[in-house]
């Protein structure tokens, strides 16, 4: 989740931080806080809610077409937008992508996306359910060692999980708690295999184990250290930690020499000697340090409009520079309402917001039209994405009406006030938002705030709509944590005309800390289940559709664009994706391919320099 | 001399207090829970849990007594990282400060040897052209803020020409050349502010000073001009410039907060912002004690050099 620009708290501003895991969704969310941090970066892209022709590149452009052998060696500089200064005590860090790029160099995870938008084992080899979901048997692949020679076994992979759902003595999560509820138990069943046990069934679990690159596996030294774990990285990835991060300015990891993959021709991976990490939350330090020469950057990520074009207008177009673009699986920029208290307590409200907002040339200006209008949470690539959810389209007229109909039944008028992050994009894109609503005779003042401040109203409440991006691709069981209600659906603070039915199908008294709008959808919180519970593809899928559908109906946020998240690299870069995935026996590249989104970073063991 | 420094030392005191407290009382009212900052997206029994174990749950005066009196016993206390996180305040400012003194340091150095020389030649040239192109570069110099200039010369210098670094900070001890480069681009946006105002006040203490008798005794005697301005003139002129520049050098140790940010240095500037923003108490309130501490110790050496640079002033003392 991400407010405006910002990344995630934690690195609370700018910023910017997904589910399986209520941690991995709310780093997500702190992404997007923290991503305005320091960027002055158009993370916020509230935006409107009609149907308009898109303007992004769904799937992935700008992968180098070369067919040269990988050479090893060589050490690259990789701009990332923002610090992770909570560090890396991976159940209690609060990562936004920049700390999960990190992460995704130092650590590896029990099960990884595959580019089938399914789910593969990799430090497991296997990873199987009994008939009802409800048991779960991880078998660890054997001979992979930590960076401090530490065996990987069934005893540390539970140590692990236990650490994330609030088991283990010395570690103290705070959202993956919340996300692990439903497992019961968690026990070593043989040395090298571990069986976790669910309340309730669970068929998309392994997505949790990924946890959008948040679940890493760590070394018992570092899950047992105390004031230190956020720093004293140790995992089994292809890099490796050796105290080199200077806050605020670099992080080195350097080459593991006893990594336990190899790419497809039997090479050890991976390629780079080294790899350094510079926060960068400026946009224009990051556009400099790119097309600088020599350079300072070999790669760098981004998913700001502004830099996407201005590199894409120079050195991209020009050869001099090359830039990977992946829209499959994207999270989401939205508008967050608050759907608990006035004016968006009212669907009028809601209605009259969305269809004020003309996000066509709200995506000209603000986005360089670069980015594709959301119809609802699930972008192209996930599941129970739709190009046509019924989303209100932009009609002034119309507008216009509901605003007369809301003074008319609540005798108030429809003034708000919108919040996002104190960056001047992030107000550029609320000011085209405020011309928008007033024209439809709605009143709005903009309140910036730093990112902390943001999520501290998130989770008090005390907002009325919010800049905000969250929801990115995987599984959309990973948006779970974000949605579902246990509490039966009712009107809170009197309002009435909630939703499109009766308070009970639509309330908003949700009891779910993270579900800051607080709507509580009595037919979102059933396809949750379904999918939740389903292993059937079929049922699945029509449950996530109906989800998005209802969501466009009650309009509980105003949706706005995917993000586009791109990584500009040097023309001597190969291997952004990473290598292929290992299979169950083999641990040589010779499985799936890689996952094509970069919502979560990307895979840097293929990374290499073609000299 | 032992009276001034136990003045000077009753001085820092004095100002350590006032600022610190000030400051952080100041961050106090800034909205948004610290904790929240800290650790992130929780529940509320998890942020009271971290709250009370930082201490953040103790009335004000008792967390700024215990920030306090642990200064003074040299423990700087903790950068909070989620929340059992404890970095230290005191390794953090200890990897920031050296790059800001040697920031500081560089941009001085580029700025006493542009100032001094064109303020004597301007206040020699004093009505002439010469004098008028240099007072119209001060005012332009003086009207270009310096993180503009270090986003202009980033781009032309670095990305068009190739000549230096456009961002990042490269150690001394891992390669000095590249450290000198890597800190020109920012030494000189904020020089150049610097240069027109300094160049601005010894052209006007010269110009008073070229009026006096002693200067036209020296001429008539028949010393050579150049000898006339940079022997006889400049010092007596320099207590003005003296007493700005001590005031600089302290604005330079924590004041170049966004010309680090935008070039990505990694010094007390940038350190200072992160606090802020992270609502990291403890670090911000350690920052503002080595900066007031920087203030004082250098405004003591700049009074102890106004004895060396006017013996009048040495001697009314002694009486």
């Amino acid at each position: 989740m991400s407010a405006g620009q910002g990344e995630p708290v934690g690195n609370v501003i700018r910023s910017r931080s997904r589910r399986v895991s209520a941690g991995v969704a709310l780093a997500l969310a702190m992404t997007l806080v923290i991503a305005a941090c320091g960027g002055g970066s158009s993370k916020n892209s509230g935006g409107g809610t009609n149907n308009s022709s898109p303007g992004t590149t769904a799937g992935v452009s700008g992968l180098p077409s070369d067919d040269s052998k990988p050479t090893t060696g060589g050490s690259v500089t990789f701009a990332l937008e923002a610090e992770s200064s909570g560090g890396w005590c991976l159940p209690e860090a609060q990562l936004a992508i920049s700390g999960i790029q990190v992460a995704r160099a130092i650590y590896d995870y029990l099960a990884v996306p595959d580019d089938k938008g399914g789910y593969v084992p990799f430090l497991a080899d296997k990873i199987t359910p009994n008939g009802n979901f409800t048991t779960w048997t991880i078998h660890i692949r054997s001979g992979i060692k930590f960076h401090d020679n530490t065996p990987l076994n069934a005893q540390v992979v539970k140590d692990n999980l236990d650490a994330y759902r609030g088991a283990f003595p010395r570690r103290k999560p705070l959202l993956f708690v919340f996300v692990f509820t439903n497992i019961k138990t968690v026990t070593v069943t043989d040395p090298m295999t571990v069986t976790v046990t669910m309340f309730k069934p669970w068929s998309t679990f392994p997505a949790s184990l990924y946890s959008y690159g948040r679940l890493g596996i760590m070394a018992e030294k570092q899950l047992n250290d105390g004031a230190n774990c956020f720093k004293d990285m140790i995992g089994t990835g292809p890099f490796e930690f050796k105290g080199d991060w200077v806050l605020n300015d670099h992080l080195t990891v350097v080459r593991n020499p006893n990594y336990w993959r190899k790419d497809a021709n039997g090479v050890q991976l991976p390629y780079l000697d080294k790899i350094t990490f510079n926060p960068v939350p400026e946009n224009s330090t990051v556009i400099n340090g790119l097309e600088a020469s020599p350079p300072q950057f070999d790669l760098a990520e981004t998913d700001v409009p502004l830099v996407i074009s201005q590199l894409e207008k120079g050195p991209v177009s020009s050869g001099s520079l090359g830039m990977l673009k992946s829209g499959i699986n994207p999270e989401v920029r939205y508008n967050l309402f608050n759907d608990a208290k006035p004016p968006f307590n009212n669907i009028l409200a809601r209605q009259a917001f969305a269809q004020s907002i003309n996000a066509d040339e709200y995506n000209k200006i603000a986005n360089f039209g670069l980015l594709e209008q959301a119809q609802g949470p699930f972008g192209p690539g996930t599941l129970g994405y739709l190009t046509n959810t019924g989303l209100l389209q932009y009609d002034p007229t119309q507008a216009k009406k509901l605003v007369q109909q809301y003074t008319a039944t609540t005798h108030l008028p429809l003034s708000f006030t919108y919040q996002t992050t104190d960056d001047p994009e992030s107000l550029k894109d609320a000011q085209l938002i405020q011309k928008y609503v007033q024209n439809a005779g709605m009143s709005m003042t903009i309140k910036q705030v730093d990112e902390a401040t943001l999520i501290n109203y998130a989770i008090a409440g005390t907002f009325q709509v919010s800049a905000w991006r969250n929801h990115p691709g995987f599984d959309p069981d990973t948006q779970y944590v974000w949605w579902h209600c246990s509490a039966a659906p009712a009107a809170t603070g009197g309002a009435t005309n909630i939703g499109t039915g009766p308070a009970s199908q639509n309330g908003n008294n949700c009891d779910n800390l993270v579900n800051f709008s607080k709507f509580n959808d009595a037919q979102i919180n059933k396809d949750l289940d379904t999918g939740r519970t389903s292993n059937d593809p079929a049922v699945r899928k029509a449950a996530y559709e109906d989800l998005n559908k209802e969501f466009a109906k009650q309009l509980w946020e105003a949706w706005g664009f995917y993000a586009l998240w791109t990584i500009p690299y040097q023309t001597n870069i190969r291997g952004l994706l990473g290598p292929n995935l290992p299979t169950e026996s083999s641990t040589d590249a010779t499985g799936a391919a890689p996952f094509q989104g970069l919502s979560s970073g990307n895979d840097v063991s293929g990374l290499w320099i073609k000299k | 001399m032992i009276r001034v420094v136990l003045q000077r030392l009753l001085q820092l005191v004095l100002v350590l207090l006032f600022v610190s407290f000030l400051s952080f009382s100041l961050i106090q009212l800034v909205p948004g829970d610290p904790v929240v900052a800290i650790v992130g997206f929780a529940s509320k029994q998890q942020l009271d849990s971290v709250r009370h174990q930082i201490g953040f749950d103790q009335p004000f005066l008792a967390q700024y007594w215990h920030w306090l009196s642990g200064f003074v016993h040299g423990d700087m206390g903790s950068v909070y990282s989620g929340p059992t996180g404890r970095g230290s305040v005191a390794t953090a400012i200890h990897q920031a400060l050296p790059v800001s003194l040697e920031l500081m340091a560089y941009a001085m150095v580029l700025t006493v040897l542009l100032a001094i020389p064109l303020g004597v030649l301007s206040a020699y040239r004093s009505g002439t052209w010469t004098d008028k192109i240099i007072n119209g570069g001060a005012f332009a110099s003086i009207s270009m803020p310096d993180f503009a200039l270090a986003i202009v010369l980033s781009y032309w210098v670095g990305v068009k020409g190739g000549w230096l670094p456009t961002s990042g900070y490269v150690h001394p001890s891992d390669n000095l050349v590249l450290n000198i480069k890597s800190l020109t681009l920012p030494a000189i946006s904020l020089a150049v502010g610097q240069i027109a105002a300094y160049m601005r006040l010894l052209r006007s203490d010269m110009i008073a000073t070229l009026q006096e008798d002693y200067i036209l005794m020296a001429k008539s005697k028949g010393i050579k001009t150049r000898r006339v301005l940079w022997r006889h003139a400049l010092r007596p002129s320099s207590l003005t410039l003296l007493t700005v520049a001590g005031l600089n050098i302290g604005a330079l140790i924590g004041g170049t907060v966004v010309v680090e940010v935008i070039l990505q240095l990694p010094g007390m500037g940038k350190l200072l912002y992160f606090a802020i923003a992270g609502r990291q108490y403890v670090l911000l309130q350690s920052i503002v004690a080595v900066i007031a501490i920087f203030y004082v110790v250098i405004n003591v050496i700049v009074d102890l050099m106004y004895n060396v640079l006017d013996p009048r002033i040495r001697d009314a003392r002694a009486i």
